[in-house]
């Protein structure tokens, strides 16, 4: 073996363990029901917007992370967030309404709350 | 070396034992780790439903996933890019990071180098294994080991020695 093997090797290596964890627990009988249940939502990863530009769709992807959680996401590390009961978000003021794309990422967006009142008012922050 | 299958999948084991794994190297060659999760367990439903056995279970689902997953080298692209943009705010003169030389060796190798890469290099799988679950031969396989090796080793700033 070469020291370039060697070193590929321990990049593959050093790269996996950057990975987000997964959550193994549930995915054999999903799969089994052929119903993949996989996260539906993005990394959270401050740095930047992937998959959806403009406004209206950080202000739709904020929505759909603080919709999923239930939380004030603000956490900057990287967290896979579980969209599964959520399949729509709007953002009041833009009125967008839709669907966040797997794997999306958000950058600098402070989403609140679900409220009674309907979906939370998320504030781009770049 | 991941387990193969034989006849049937014993699928509490795989996702027991291998499930991560085969996730992060369907992350390395697709670059986004969610749509890794989501392409393997679409790929396992595949997989289940197969009449025929297919050699190395991991090796499989590894290619079969990557292979649907959307662009990796669309997206790595534009990551590349936003994190680029980022690190030279943060950081005039940034760290150099082994994975994230890798990240973008691999981002501008061909899917097919790729895919034989990382299941050579992170899931240990050996030439005629990788090439049964590309659908190739051995020696392309050995081809495209050899091409990315050269790339990635440039990338990682190793001297790379002859190799067969």
């Amino acid at each position: 073996m070469s020291d370039a093997d060697d070193a590929i090797r321990r990049a593959f290596e050093q790269a996996a363990a950057s990975d987000p964890p997964v959550d193994t627990s549930g995915v054999a009988d999903a799969v089994r029901s052929g119903t993949p249940t996989a996260p539906k939502g993005g990394s959270w990863f401050r740095g930047w917007i992937g998959g959806v530009a403009g406004v209206g769709a950080v202000c739709l992807v904020g929505a759909a992370v603080a919709g999923a959680t239930g939380a004030f996401a603000s956490d900057p590390t990287p967290v896979t967030m579980n969209l599964d009961a959520v399949t729509t978000y709007s953002c009041p003021g833009s009125g967008v309404v839709g669907a966040l794309h797997r794997g999306d990422r958000v950058l600098s967006v402070a989403p609140a709350p679900r409220t009674a009142s309907g979906w939370p008012s998320v504030h781009p922050t770049t | 070396m991941l387990d193969s299958q034989t006849q049937v999948l014993d699928l509490d084991r795989f996702v027991a034992e291998d499930y991560t794994r085969v996730v992060s190297a369907v992350a390395r060659i697709t670059g986004n780790h969610a749509d890794a999760q989501d392409a393997v367990q679409e790929a396992l439903v595949s997989l289940l439903r197969l009449d025929r056995p297919v050699g190395s279970v991991a090796a499989w689902v590894t290619v079969a996933a990557s292979n649907r997953a959307r662009s990796g080298r669309r997206r790595l692209g534009a990551e590349e890019r936003a994190v680029g943009r980022l690190g030279a705010r943060l950081d005039p003169e940034p760290e150099r990071l082994p994975e994230l030389d890798l990240r973008r060796a691999l981002a501008a190798l061909p899917l097919k180098q790729r895919q034989a890469a990382t299941l050579h290099y992170y899931l240990g799988q050996p030439v005629a294994e990788v090439a049964v679950a590309l659908g190739v031969s051995e020696g392309t396989v050995k081809t495209h080991l050899s091409r990315a090796r050269a790339s990635l080793a440039r990338a990682l700033g190793v001297e790379e020695e002859s190799h067969e």
